[in-house]
C-alpha cells in the first residue's frame, strides 16, 4: 500500500514539475513575442519623433529628480553633475543626504557654495526629521535642493523626503550613485506624452556600469563587464530587461519599475501614500500601491518600460555582496506578496491581480522553493538507485537549452534597440558567458533567495553592510586596459 | 529513430521536441544577432562613405552657394552619379531633414529647393499611395519639414486613418501647409490629443503669423475635449487673448477639476483682475489642487483687493502647500501687500516664519 501511494506521488510529482516548466517556458515564449512588439513599436515611433521639439516647449511637463545619497562621497559631486546636466526643458534635482556619516555634505556644501534655507515643506509623506535644506549660492546650480535629513535605514524614507519637497507633476526616481545617460528624462517622458491613457511609472533598462568608461559621470564608452559575477548580471538584467519587462509592458502588467530608474506622477505616489520605508522591495511596493489606487479609484491607468538601457549602476563584484542584495529582494519578494496576498485574483484590480501577483508567487516566490524539492528528489532517486539516467539526462537538457535560448534571444533584442558594445568580441564573449550561467551563477541566486525566504518567515535580522563600492574605471584607465591586451 | 522517439513517454517526448526547437533558436538567434550586427556595420560604412559627399553637396549649394540659384546641370550630374539606389537617397533626405530642422529663413528655403531639384520627393509621392502607415507617415513628414504643399491628396481622409500616428501627422501638416481654415483640425477633432501632439501644434502656432491666428475662445468651450480646452487655454495665454475670458471664466463651472485648475491659471496669467471676486468665491468650497491655483493666480493679478484672504490662507490654512503659496502670493504684491507682509512677519508661530522666509527666499524657485 505504501509503495503505490509513493509510486502515485512520484508520478504527480514529476508530472507537477514538469507540467511547471512547461507553464513557465510558455510564458516567457509570449514575453518575448511581445518584448519583440513593444521594441518595433518604440523603433517606429522613435523614428517620427523629434525630441528637439519637447526641448524646447514651454509646455513640456516639469520633472524633479529624487537622488537619495548614504556615504557617496567619493562620487556624489561627479554624479549630481552629471544629474545636472541631464536633457530637458524644466526640472530641478534633489539630492536627499540621507544621514551620510562621511563627508558627503561637506562635500556638497563646498562644492556647489550651498547655503541652509528656511523650506516651507508640506511633509506629506511620513519620513525620518529633515536638519536642513540646502540651496546653491550660484545661479547655475539654482535648480539643485539638498535635504539632509537623518538616517531612515531605507531608501524608501529618503524618497519619501525628497518627494514632500518635489514641485513638479513628474518625478525620476533614482540613486545619486547611478550614471544615467543625458537623455534619460525626454527618452522616460515618451510613454507620458504620447499615450491617451494616464501614464503612472515608466522604467527603462538598467546596465552593470562595471567596466565601461566613465568620465565626470558620464558614460563615454559601454562595455560589458569583465569580471564573472557583474557579467552574469549583466545578463541577467538584459533577460530582465529587454525581455521580461517589455513584455510584461505591453501586457500593462509591470511587476516593478526599478528602484534605480523609474519615471513616476507625482499626484498618484502621493494619493497612494507614497513609499513604505519597512518594505524591502520598494520599487514592487510602490507599484503595487499605485495600480491599487488607480483601480480603487476606477481611472484607467498604464505603467509602461522603455527599451532603451538608460542607467548604469554599479553591480556587486563579488559573490558576498552579490549574496547579501539578493538575499534583501527575496525577503522583500515575500514581504511583497504577503502583503497583497488577498488581492489576488480580485477582479477589481484587474492586471495586478491577474497576471503580477499570480506571475510573482508561482514563477518567482515558488520557483527557488520547487528547484530545491527537484535538486532533493534527484538526490533521492539517485540514492535509492531509482533514477533513469537517460531521461534525466534529456530533461536536464531541456531546462538548460531553453534557457539559453531565452537569453540569447534577450541579447538580441538588445541589440537590435542598441549597438551598445563597439566590438564583436564583446558580443560573442557576453553570449559564451550565457552558456555557463545557468550552473555558474543561477545555484548563486537560489541559495540566496531560499536564505531570504527563511530570515523572512521566522523575522530573522541579517547585516545589510554597505555595498563596497570601487567606482568607475576612468576611460583613460580602460584605454590603457586596452592597449596593454 | 521514429520508433525509439514514440516509444518514450509523453514528457519525454514533449522535452525532446522543446530541446530541439531550443536548439534551433539558439542558432537563428545567433545568425539574427551576427547579421544584425553586420548590417549596422554596413550602414556605418556607407555613412562614412556617402557623408563627404552630401556635406560638400550642402557646403556648395546651401551653406556657401556660389550662385543665387541651385544650379541645373550640377545637381543633375549629381543625382546621376550618386542617387542612384534607393538607400542613399532616403539617407541624403535623412540628413536635410536633420539640417531642416537647425536652419530656418534662406538656408531652410535652398534645402528645400535643394529637395525638390534632386527630384527626392519622388519616393514619397510613391508612399503616398501606400496601405502601410510607415510609408505614409514617411512621406507626410518629410513633407511636411520640407514645407511642400500637397494639392491632390484626401487630406481629410487622413484625419480619419486609423493609424493615430497619421491623424496626428495629418493634422498638424494641414495646420502648417494648408492656407485655407487651417484650424478646421480643432474643428473636427474628435478625439483626444495627447500631451506630445499638444507641444506639436503649439509649437506649429506660435510660430505662425499673427495675422493667421484665430481667436482661440472658439474652442473653449465645455462641449469640446478636455485636451483641446487646454491647449486653447495655453494658446490663448501665449498670445493674450482677452476675449477668451469670459469663456474661460465660464469653465470654471465645470465638475472637471484639471479643467478648472487650468482655467484658473489662465486667469491669472491674463492678470485678468474681474475674474478676481470669482475666484474668492469658489476657493472655500475646491479642493487643495484649485485652491493653490486660486492663490497663485490672486498673486499674479495682484489688485491688492484680496490681500486679506492671502493674509488669512497664510495664517489659518493647515496646508502647509496652500500657506506657502498664499505667502507667495503676498510678496508679489511689493509694495501693495508690505502692510499685510509685516503683520505677518510680526506673529510668533514660527510656521508662519518658515513660510514667509520661504516665499521671500530669492533662491527657492518654487
Amino acid at each position: 500500500m505504501e509503495d503505490i501511494i509513493l509510486h502515485y506521488l512520484r508520478i504527480f510529482y514529476e508530472n507537477a514539475v514538469f507540467y511547471y516548466c512547461i507553464g513557465i517556458f510558455t510564458l516567457y515564449g509570449v514575453l518575448v513575442f511581445f518584448s519583440r512588439k513593444v521594441i518595433r513599436s518604440n523603433r517606429f515611433y522613435t523614428g517620427f519623433r523629434k525630441e528637439d521639439t519637447v526641448l524646447t516647449s514651454p509646455i513640456a511637463p516639469g520633472i524633479s529628480v529624487v537622488a537619495p545619497a548614504y556615504n557617496e562621497s567619493v562620487i556624489i559631486i561627479s554624479n549630481v553633475r552629471s544629474l545636472l546636466t541631464l536633457n530637458y526643458p524644466l526640472f530641478e534635482v534633489i539630492v536627499v543626504n540621507d544621514g551620510s556619516t562621511d563627508d558627503t555634505l561637506e562635500k556638497l556644501i563646498e562644492e556647489f557654495s550651498l547655503v541652509p534655507v528656511d523650506f516651507a515643506d508640506p511633509r506629506t509623506l511620513p519620513s525620518m526629521p529633515v536638519k536642513n535644506y540646502y540651496k546653491s549660492t550660484k545661479r547655475a546650480y539654482s535648480k539643485l535642493l539638498i535635504v539632509d535629513k537623518e538616517n531612515g535605514k531605507s531608501k524608501a524614507d529618503a524618497v519619501n523626503a525628497g518627494l514632500n519637497v518635489a514641485h513638479h507633476p513628474y518625478f525620476l526616481n533614482t540613486d545619486v550613485d547611478s550614471i544615467l545617460d543625458n537623455d534619460t528624462l525626454i527618452k522616460l517622458m515618451q510613454p507620458v506624452l504620447e499615450e491617451k491613457k494616464e501614464v503612472i511609472a515608466v522604467g527603462a533598462s538598467l546596465r552593470i556600469a562595471n567596466s565601461c568608461d566613465v568620465d565626470s559621470g558620464m558614460i563615454t564608452r559601454v562595455r560589458p563587464p569583465k569580471q564573472w559575477i557583474p557579467a552574469f548580471q549583466e545578463i541577467e538584467y538584459i533577460r530582465s530587461f529587454s525581455m521580461g519587462k517589455l513584455g510584461w509592458s505591453h501586457m500593462n502588467a509591470v511587476p516593478n519599475v526599478s528602484g534605480g530608474l523609474g519615471l513616476f506622477n507625482k499626484a498618484v505616489v502621493l494619493e497612494a501614500g507614497g513609499y513604505d520605508p519597512r518594505s524591502y522591495a520598494e520599487d514592487m511596493d510602490i507599484i503595487a500601491r499605485i495600480s491599487q489606487h488607480m483601480c480603487d479609484e476606477e481611472r484607467p491607468y498604464a505603467i509602461r518600460y522603455i527599451p532603451q538601457a538608460l542607467c548604469w549602476t554599479e553591480g556587486p563584484s563579488n559573490i558576498k555582496i552579490l549574496y547579501r542584495q539578493r538575499v534583501r529582494w527575496a525577503r522583500g519578494l515575500w514581504q511583497f506578496i504577503a502583503t497583497h496576498f488577498k488581492r489576488m485574483f480580485n477582479p477589481k484590480y484587474k492586471q495586478f491581480a491577474w497576471a503580477v501577483l499570480p506571475y510573482n508567487l508561482i514563477f518567482e516566490l515558488l520557483a527557488p522553493i520547487i528547484e530545491l524539492t527537484g535538486i532533493a528528489y534527484y538526490i533521492y532517486i539517485v540514492v535509492t538507485g531509482q533514477i533513469n539516467w537517460y531521461y534525466a539526462i534529456i530533461l536536464l537538457i531541456f531546462v538548460y537549452t531553453f534557457s539559453i535560448f531565452i537569453t540569447l534571444t534577450s541579447l538580441l533584442w538588445d541589440q537590435l534597440v542598441f549597438r551598445q558594445y563597439r566590438s564583436w568580441k564583446e558580443i560573442i564573449v557576453l553570449g559564451a558567458r550565457s552558456l555557463l550561467e545557468p550552473v555558474l551563477y543561477h545555484p548563486i541566486l537560489l541559495v540566496s533567495a531560499l536564505v531570504g525566504y527563511f530570515y523572512q518567515i521566522f523575522g530573522l535580522k541579517n547585516t545589510w553592510g554597505a555595498m563596497e563600492r570601487k567606482g568607475f574605471e576612468s576611460s583613460k584607465t580602460n584605454d590603457e586596459h586596452d592597449q596593454a591586451s | 529513430m521514429m520508433q525509439l522517439f514514440m516509444s518514450f513517454p509523453l514528457f519525454i517526448q514533449a522535452a525532446l521536441i522543446i530541446i530541439t526547437l531550443s536548439l534551433l533558436g539558439w542558432v537563428v538567434t545567433l545568425i539574427n544577432l551576427l547579421y544584425n550586427r553586420w548590417k549596422g556595420n554596413r550602414e556605418d560604412q556607407e555613412r562614412r562613405d556617402t557623408e563627404p559627399l552630401f556635406q560638400e553637396l550642402f557646403l556648395h549649394h546651401i551653406f556657401l552657394p556660389k550662385t543665387e540659384e541651385l544650379q541645373p546641370n550640377v545637381l543633375q550630374e549629381f543625382k546621376m552619379k550618386y542617387l542612384g539606389r534607393k538607400r542613399v537617397r532616403r539617407r541624403l533626405v535623412a540628413d536635410m531633414l536633420h539640417y531642416q530642422q537647425l536652419f530656418s529663413g534662406t538656408i531652410g528655403s535652398r534645402m528645400e529647393q535643394l529637395y525638390v531639384s534632386l527630384e527626392l520627393h519622388k519616393d514619397s509621392l510613391k508612399y503616398l499611395k501606400s496601405r502601410k502607415p510607415k510609408k505614409l507617415l514617411l512621406a507626410l513628414n518629410e513633407f511636411l519639414n520640407m514645407h511642400l504643399l500637397l494639392t491632390d491628396i484626401d487630406l481629410e481622409g487622413l484625419q480619419k486613418h486609423k493609424h493615430p500616428l497619421v491623424r496626428e501627422i495629418a493634422r498638424r501638416y494641414i495646420l502648417k501647409m494648408t492656407p485655407n481654415d487651417p484650424f478646421q483640425i480643432f474643428t473636427n477633432l474628435d478625439e483626444p490629443l495627447s500631451k506630445r501632439e499638444q507641444i506639436e501644434l503649439f509649437k506649429v502656432i506660435t510660430e505662425m503669423e499673427y495675422r493667421k491666428l484665430p481667436n482661440f475662445a472658439m474652442w473653449i468651450q465645455a462641449d469640446r475635449q478636455p485636451s483641446l480646452i487646454s491647449l486653447c487655454l495655453k494658446l490663448a495665454v501665449y498670445f493674450q487673448q482677452y476675449d477668451s475670458i469670459p469663456v474661460i471664466t465660464r469653465l470654471l463651472e465645470l465638475e472637471d477639476a484639471q479643467i478648472r485648475k487650468e482655467a484658473i491659471n489662465a486667469l491669472g496669467k491674463l492678470h485678468q483682475d474681474k475674474a478676481e471676486r470669482t475666484l474668492v468665491a469658489l476657493y472655500d468650497h475646491e479642493e487643495e489642487d484649485v485652491k493653490i491655483e486660486i492663490l497663485k493666480a490672486l498673486g499674479r493679478i495682484n489688485s491688492g483687493h484680496y490681500l486679506n484672504l492671502l493674509k488669512q490662507a497664510c495664517e489659518q490654512e493647515e496646508s502647509i502647500a496652500l500657506r506657502k503659496h498664499a505667502a507667495h502670493s503676498i510678496y508679489n504684491h511689493r509694495e501693495r501687500g508690505q502692510e499685510v507682509w509685516d503683520t505677518l512677519r510680526s506673529k510668533e508661530d514660527p510656521e508662519i516664519q518658515t513660510v514667509l522666509n520661504h516665499a521671500a527666499n530669492k533662491l527657492i524657485r518654487y
